[in-house]
């Protein structure tokens, strides 16, 4: 591989605690009032928090969070999984990181 | 509601081993498919930084439960800024962070156990009373090292070895 070791590297004497968040697309199948139907390719576990980013009837970007409430594969391929989600939130301006629009 | 496209994203809690300017190791719970992109983010030098990253590896046993070690390349999608984690290694390197991070015999990230040892080059001891002319980098560190658990001056760094 060429693609190794190409910068000197610090190793943490003990390891850091980090936070790492993954966005994957999603399609709508269902949405309502606070209960969402969302097929994705990515498995989700139950009771995961998740952040779900949409856009609106005006080209605005919104988010809420919502709990996965259910996941069941989707036969087929590629692999594709139907999550039903609890939204905890209503949809509000934000963001790509997810930060409230001011 | 009319749109029908959407975005999920999900926050998983993530250990960091090591880490360069070009990407560095991580552990998670879960296994990261290989090519997964994300949003890193950790306290590092004294401050919050995020750096997109991609996953180039994953070193997972083959019952598939327990922690995994999965190794990023960050993603130079813009220059390293301040609360970039690129722009706190650079910027540790150039605090002259040589003189403090001795060679180690290790495992690089990603390392599928084939790895060579690294040349033994004299490592430097701790001191308890930092030279002069680190007193920048020394500050640096004890700020990491409240921050998060442990990246000081008695961290290690690794020359480039021969490529595979």
């Amino acid at each position: 591989m060429s693609d190794r070791r190409l910068h000197p590297r610090s190793i943490f004497l003990a390891p850091a605690s980090a936070q790492l968040r993954i966005t994957v697309d999603g399609e709508i199948e269902h949405w309502l009032d606070t209960r969402a139907v969302v097929i994705s390719s990515s498995p989700c576990a139950c009771g995961d928090e998740l952040l779900v980013h949409s856009l609106d009837d005006n080209g605005q970007i919104t988010s809420c969070t919502a709990k996965v409430m259910a996941c069941e594969p989707i036969l087929g391929h590629p692999a594709r999984y139907r999550v039903s989600l609890a939204l905890t939130a209503a949809p509000a301006p934000a963001r790509l990181d997810g930060a409230p629009v001011a | 509601m009319t749109v029908t496209i959407t975005s999920l994203t999900r926050s998983k809690p993530i250990r960091i081993y090591d880490v360069s300017a070009g990407g560095c190791l991580l552990e998670s719970r879960e296994p990261l498919p290989v090519g997964t992109v994300g949003l890193l983010t950790m306290d590092f030098d004294g401050r919050r930084r995020q750096e997109w990253i991609r996953v180039c590896r994953v070193q997972a046993d083959e019952s598939r439960r327990g922690p995994c070690l999965v190794s990023v390349e960050f993603l130079p999608l813009e220059p390293a800024g301040a609360n970039s984690i690129r722009g706190g290694v650079l910027r540790l390197r150039a605090a002259g962070t040589r003189s403090h991070f001795p060679t180690p015999s290790g495992r690089s990230s990603g390392d599928t156990g084939k790895s060579t040892e690294c040349d033994d080059t004299p490592r430097v001891p701790p001191s308890p009373i930092a030279p002069a002319d680190h007193e920048d980098l020394n500050s640096s560190c004890m700020s990491l090292e409240l921050a998060t658990p442990l990246l000081n001056a008695s961290a290690r760094e690794c020359p480039k070895p021969e490529k595979e």
